[in-house]
């Protein structure tokens, strides 16, 4: 009996994937993540609110880390100006700074080779163009 | 103020409500080909997994009615 190098399931032959877990994320696009578990980077999700206008239905499409859900409801909280308190805003907009793939969906790309881990404990290692990664890059103190 | 809500109906042993099935049950998939490929593919029924994903459409829907019914729907982010 063999078992799956990456998730330790009983492989029997067509798959070793979970049932409910990866398969309804893999997409089709290209992307640095060979292990459908490594679920954080394909998780859909959708804002609504009646007053955001959107005809045309557009999507954003990328491998985004899931951080990058809160960073882009901190965005919007901030352009709909609902923070009471000016340490909420402050805090709003440095937010992705603190996290190394927290890009916020709103804000434009900005470019920058990045080398990072893929999974926690993992052997993966991957060489990213900064095209999915939307932080602003930290200020170099010299 | 925020508000979480969350269900595990589509995942593993995938339980709906036996009166939205009654109702709603549709079987998604025309499952041809290799019969034993259907079985062999997942350990969960896929057609049952699907419907589960339009009972939480339906639940989604009814949360979102709740909150227009109180005139708090303008003012309420949806993340889902």
């Amino acid at each position: 009996m063999k078992h799956c190098s990456s998730c330790n399931h009983t492989v029997n032959g067509t798959n070793c994937s979970h049932g409910d877990h990866g398969f309804p994320f893999l997409g089709e696009w290209r992307t640095p993540v060979g292990n459908p578990h490594n679920e954080p980077y394909r998780v859909p999700f959708m804002i609504y609110n009646p007053l955001i206008k959107n005809p045309e239905k557009k999507t954003v499409k990328g491998n985004f880390y899931t951080l990058s859900i809160p960073t882009t409801i901190l965005d919007i909280f901030s352009f709909t100006k609902s923070f009471a308190q000016e340490a909420q805003r402050a805090l709003a907009e440095r937010f992705a700074a603190n996290y190394e793939h927290a890009q916020s969906l709103l804000r434009p790309v900005k470019e920058s080779i990045r080398f990072f881990t893929v999974d926690p404990g993992g052997g993966q290692w991957v060489v990213d163009n900064g095209r999915n990664l939307r932080v602003r890059s930290p200020a170099l103190t010299i | 103020m925020y508000l979480s809500w969350q269900d595990s109906t589509s995942h593993t042993p995938l339980i709906i409500p036996p009166e939205w099935l009654e109702k709603n049950y549709q079987p998604f998939l025309k499952k041809t080909g290799d019969e034993s490929l259907w079985r062999n593919r997942e350990h969960v029924p896929l057609d049952s997994w699907l419907n589960t994903l339009k009972w939480t459409d339906d639940i989604v829907k009814e949360i979102i009615l709740g909150f227009r019914k109180r005139g708090i729907e303008n003012e309420t982010l949806f993340l889902m």
